[in-house]
């Protein structure tokens, strides 16, 4: 049972691919697709991959690894494979992914239920699932990156759904340019790598970066290179993984995203593209082991994007930046938790993370529409969870602070009573703006969010029962913010701090600074390209001037020169002509005497010729 | 079989269909020409997909021409002979396939003139047939030149309904830059020719047989030279490099997709063949200058293409900067550059000639190429919307396409060099290509199509059957090569 779903896994993966094809091209070749059909097939394939990822989640103890893989670029002893590979890890994040994306399917089918084109939207969703998941079982680094890439592709055009709707596609454009950063850092990362594996190391099947051989790798890479050039290449990785997670500096990339639709951020902010930078972090830690500064400065990059994020989040008024900014914030915690080589408290945070957000996101009410009671309710659960009060955001957050310092603490239960209170903040200011009704809810919707929950509260009963954890200062952190929220603000005592208002509202003026000074330079040099092309390459005065010149000279030459003695030889013979004319008297006497003295001049001369000969000859001999 | 694989067929056939329909034997009839024209084209794609079904990389397809028994020009040595290896094979196929669409979409876009203008459109394909399938230097050397007279009225011709008098212009100035170039090559050509003779007293000029070690150093390193020189500026490597963005803007739209489909390989197939095989040792010299000089062909002209205003300025610049990316492969030096070369020559030969058929439909439809006029038109082209986002996407290398591959193969082999650091350096310069490519593609396509419709284009037309009939093999081009690589790269040997 267990070799057969580890045989035929890739099949599991290549499911939602195959739905995507059906949805796309099935309307060229007279299938008949209706509304039913498209969303049972996109669940249909989400549910097989739960069912097959949790299925196979008993089997494989921690150390075991089943691998499969053929070589899909092969030259001469480069060799690039294409598989799968299932490990423990992947497995967790495969399974998140396809329940998280299982019940954010079944949301769409409500969200998208009078909108158009949703055989599209499906068929993305489906090609999403595919490329995330194609990363997760990935056996190989170059695999990696190809679904990192597509996955990165699928995003902007998911997030660029409606392309007639201007800002939309110019946010869809920046969060992929944005992206393509990362991208390149890793290909960056990975050819160096590749490079010293397979110049120095004694098998050359070592150069395609395997996992099975990452412990080896990394070792080997560290010992052949020197250290700055090792430190590059861990920082490459962890900057693709930064970009991808929406860390400082990058995260400017998440609020743009919140373009998409409801649906799409829900997943984008779950368990998949950011999810991606959690994942290939903890996928590296071998390198990183050998780096402790790497680690440091990502345990560095997460605590401040932790702290910038948060302060961003509390003086948002709008719901969907919020959470964006909550995105960055709690993935920052991640990092944080990584950084300190805490990866059980790094990976319950993701869970609990990828669980409670999309809950969050179903929420939220439209704009300019009351909010109903039943989702007000399970807004605030979604956000007890996620401050850590409930369920498994706070079971995550007691075995993160388990393990950690005084100072560890202090920043957890800062950032803890943080979370509180945007999210609290946030509550209330919604429900001031919108109101609350009793309004109908829409069963699909309340199926999808008691999915999460109660994921949710399976998984935080079950840690409990094998764990013996505290209750820990970010409880009580928390706590004390939802109270003192909810008492400041019905008794209006919120107060906007002139300066740092401002500064957190606009998040620190990242993105301005980058729009500013980073796009306005790009137009610069390629405007100051475009002047050195027009004015200088194609710019052919010179030449012309040039040739202008030789051909003057060559005209005066010919002119002066050349036709002055052509003129003088004339004018010359012209003479002659007339003087020879003047002799022509048509009488035979004239003539006959030309011909005599003529005659006599040639014979005087030979004559003359001979005797000065003779007279040489003697006067030699 | 063997009576069927003839290469001088192959070559000639175009040649003699071109005569007899620039005869006046043959009807002036607007339809029957273009069938007739359309139907070798397919018949020469077939025959080369013909030829690539009995190709064995092993054992080339070798044949020789003998006049009366007797060699071409005896004197000098020279035979009239041809060769098709794998490299070859692929560069065949991608000629005789771009040359079949060009022509499928020259119904739109050619109005004028038909007889002239199929009659040079076969001959070019079988003058680029040639340049890809000569094995003597001065076989090759000729139909080098005989490119450029179908190339020049091509380009400058008067095909469409409205006049273009810049056209002209720029055909003046692309038959200057090559004929220049190609004057330095033949420089390059005789000094090989005459050396290999008085060092080795066999007179020969065929590419595999000619002698080079005996050569001395200086003198190789002139005669590199001079083919960098020749070859550089129909590549085009930089300050070689104006004339291609008059031209292929200035040119019919199919003529474009032929001349940055394979007009620019001719430049890189020839580096390959005179400096990478035949000049190596000195190559291994003259790869990390190139290299650098391939960077700036990448970087410089990508900013370049940003800055443009006219759609098919972006693409013919983007072009540019793509055959900086080949150039680097070649400048590798190794098998790994030689694959992704050829191989990006492969990708970059569809996705260029899908663009420029993009921009072609764009420009009939809308009567603008000015970025800051278009635009809004998705909603009324789906199709063509949806088939231009996947060659763009392909075009700025995205998974499942082909230019996919031979990017990241690129950036590998110029890692792997073994010709020192400056290769490894400029893997790493060139990696921001991925970003500066994908601003000014995702400009090119979201100022072109995406945004509020707008009232100018609201009763615009989707793209016809043969329209979409183009687009769509390109893309399935794109796909074949992109998922399963292997098929090409096993023919590179």
């Amino acid at each position: 049972m267990e070799e057969l779903i580890s045989e035929n896994l890739y099949l599991i993966i290549l499911l939602p691919l195959w739905i995507f094809l059906i949805l796309m091209l099935g309307r060229f070749f007279a299938v008949y697709i209706n509304k039913t059909l498209t969303h049972a097939l996109t669940l249909l394939s989400s549910a097989m991959g739960v069912i097959a990822t949790l299925g196979l989640y008993k089997f494989f103890t921690p150390d075991k690894i089943y691998e499969y893989s053929y070589p899909f670029l092969k030259i001469n002893d480069f060799v690039v494979p294409f598989g799968i590979h299932i490990d423990r890890m992947s497995l967790m994040f495969t399974s998140v992914l396809f329940f998280v994306s299982l019940l954010i399917q079944l949301f769409s089918i409500s969200y998208m239920k009078d909108k158009k084109k949703q055989y599209r939207f499906f068929a993305l969703l489906n090609l999403f699932n595919f490329s995330i998941a194609g990363l997760f079982l990935s056996p190989n680094l170059f695999q990696t990156y190809v679904f990192w890439e597509l996955a990165g592709v699928v995003s902007y055009l998911l997030i660029g759904f409606d392309y007639d709707q201007f800002k939309k596609s110019v946010a869809a454009k920046k969060v992929f340019i944005i992206n393509r950063i990362g991208d390149t850092a890793f290909l960056a990362g990975i050819t160096m790598s590749s490079y010293f594996l397979y110049e120095y190391a004694p098998v050359k099947s070592l150069a395609s970066l395997s996992f099975f051989d990452i412990n080896t790798s990394s070792v080997l890479i560290g010992a052949y290179t020197s250290r700055p050039l090792f430190l590059i290449i861990c920082w490459l990785f962890l900057t693709a993984a930064i970009v991808k997670s929406a860390q400082l500096p990058f995260y400017t990339w998440l609020q743009d995203a919140m373009e998409a639709k409801l649906p799409v951020s829900a997943l984008l902010h779950s368990s998949t593209l950011v999810a991606l930078g959690i994942y290939l972090t903890l996928r590296l830690l071998p390198f990183y082991t050998l780096a402790p500064i790497v680690l440091k400065s990502a345990t560095v990059i997460g605590i401040l994007t932790a702290f910038v994020c948060s302060l961003s989040a509390c003086s948002q008024t709008d719901m969907k930046k919020t959470l964006a900014y909550s995105t960055s914030a709690q993935f920052g915690l991640m990092f944080f938790a990584i950084g300190v080589l805490n990866i059980k408290a790094a990976i319950a945070l993701f869970c609990a993370h990828a669980l409670i957000k999309p809950m969050l996101f179903i929420t939220i009410p439209n704009e300019n529409e009351k909010w109903n009671y039943t989702n007000f309710v399970l807004f605030l659960i979604g956000g007890l969870s996620l401050s850590g009060v409930l369920f498994l955001g706070m079971l995550s957050k007691e075995i993160f602070v388990y393990s950690l310092g005084t100072t560890g603490k202090t920043l957890v239960t800062i950032l803890s009573f943080l979370t509180a209170f945007y999210i609290t903040r946030i509550a209330l200011v919604a429900t001031d703006k919108n109101g609350l009704e009793k309004g109908n809810v829409n069963i699909i919707e309340i199926l999808s969010i008691s999915g999460f929950l109660i994921l949710n509260i399976g998984i935080y009963v079950y840690l409990r029962k094998i764990g013996v954890y505290k209750i820990a200062e970010p409880f009580w952190a928390a706590i004390t913010a939802w109270i003192s929220v909810y008492i400041l603000y019905t008794k209006q005592g919120f107060y906007k701090i002139p300066f740092i208002y401002p500064l957190c509202h606009e998040g620190f003026y990242l993105d301005k600074l980058y729009m500013t000074v980073v796009v306005g330079t790009y137009n610069k040099i390629a405007k100051l390209s475009d002047l050195f092309e027009t004015k200088i390459f194609s710019n052919y005065k010179p030449a012309l001037l040039f040739s202008k010149c030789g051909v003057k000279t060559v005209c005066w030459i010919e002119e002066n020169v050349m036709n002055r003695a052509v003129s003088a030889i004339v004018s010359f013979s012209r003479q002659v002509s007339t003087i020879s004319k003047q002799l022509q008297t048509k009488n035979v006497q004239w003539y006959n005497l030309y011909g005599f003295m003529i005659i006599t001049a040639i014979i005087s001369c030979l004559v003359l010729a001979y005797i000065a000969f003779l007279a040489y000859i003697e006067g030699v001999g | 079989m063997d009576i069927l694989i003839s290469i001088p067929f192959l070559v000639f056939f175009p040649m003699l269909a071109s005569f007899f329909i620039m005869s006046p034997l043959f009807t002036n009839n607007e339809i029957s020409i273009r069938r007739f024209s359309k139907s070798i084209f397919g018949f020469i794609f077939l025959y080369t997909i013909f030829l690539l079904v009995m190709f064995d990389t092993a054992n080339p397809f070798i044949s020789k021409i003998s006049f009366f028994g007797l060699d071409w020009i005896q004197a000098l040595g020279v035979q009239f002979s041809f060769k098709i290896d794998g490299i070859g094979m692929i560069l065949v196929l991608l000629t005789s396939f771009i040359f079949f669409i060009s022509a499928i979409s020259s119904k739109m876009n050619i109005r004028k003139n038909h007889k002239f203008y199929y009659s040079m459109l076969l001959l070019l394909m079988s003058a680029i047939l040639g340049i890809f399938t000569a094995s003597d230097m001065f076989v090759f050397f000729m139909f080098w030149e005989l490119e450029l007279i179908p190339a020049y009225f091509l380009i400058g011709g008067d095909f469409s309904l409205e006049t273009n008098t810049e056209a002209k212009k720029s055909a003046i100035k692309f038959v200057l830059f090559t004929f220049l170039g190609s004057m330095v090559m033949l420089l390059g050509i005789l000094l090989l020719h005459y050396y290999s003779y008085m060092t080795s007293q066999t007179l020969t000029a065929n590419f595999s047989e000619i002698f080079t070690e005996r050569i001395p150093v200086i003198i190789k390193l002139i005669i590199s030279a001079c083919f960098i020189i020749g070859f550089g500026v129909k590549l085009p490597i930089i300050p070689l490099h104006t004339w291609l963005p008059d031209a292929h803007t200035n040119a019919p739209t199919p003529i474009s997709m032929v001349l940055a489909g394979i007009m620019l390989k001719t430049g890189a197939y020839g580096i390959f063949r005179f400096n990478y095989q035949i000049m190596n040792d000195v190559f291994q010299i003259f790869a990390p200058v190139l290299a650098i000089f391939a960077l700036v062909n990448i970087i410089y002209t990508a900013f370049v293409a940003y800055a443009q205003t006219d759609i098919k300025r972006i693409v013919a610049y983007s072009s540019i900067s793509n055959m900086g990316l080949i150039l680097l492969g070649l400048c590798a030096f190794n098998q790994i550059g030689l694959n992704a070369s050829v191989f990006h020559m492969t990708a970059h030969g569809l996705v260029t000639a899908g663009l420029f058929m993009i921009c072609g439909i764009v420009y009939l439809r809308c009567k603008t190429r000015d970025i800051n006029t278009l635009g809004g038109i998705a909603s009324n082209m789906p199709r063509l919307f949806g088939l231009a986002t996947l060659i763009v996407l392909a075009s700025i290398g995205v998974p499942a396409f082909a230019p996919f591959i031979s990017e990241v193969l690129t950036v590998i082999s110029a890692m792997f060099s073994n010709l020192g650091i400056v290769l490894k350096v400029s893997a790493i310069v060139a990696l921001p290509l991925l970003i500066i490519s994908s601003c000014y593609m995702l400009k090119f396509l979201h100022c072109g199509f995406m945004g509020e419709k707008q009232e100018a284009f609201a009763k615009i037309n989707d793209i016809t059957t043969h329209e979409f009939i183009v687009l769509a093999s390109v893309v399935a081009g794109l796909l074949l090569f992109g998922i399963f690589p292997s098929a090409l790269l096993g023919m590179i040997g």
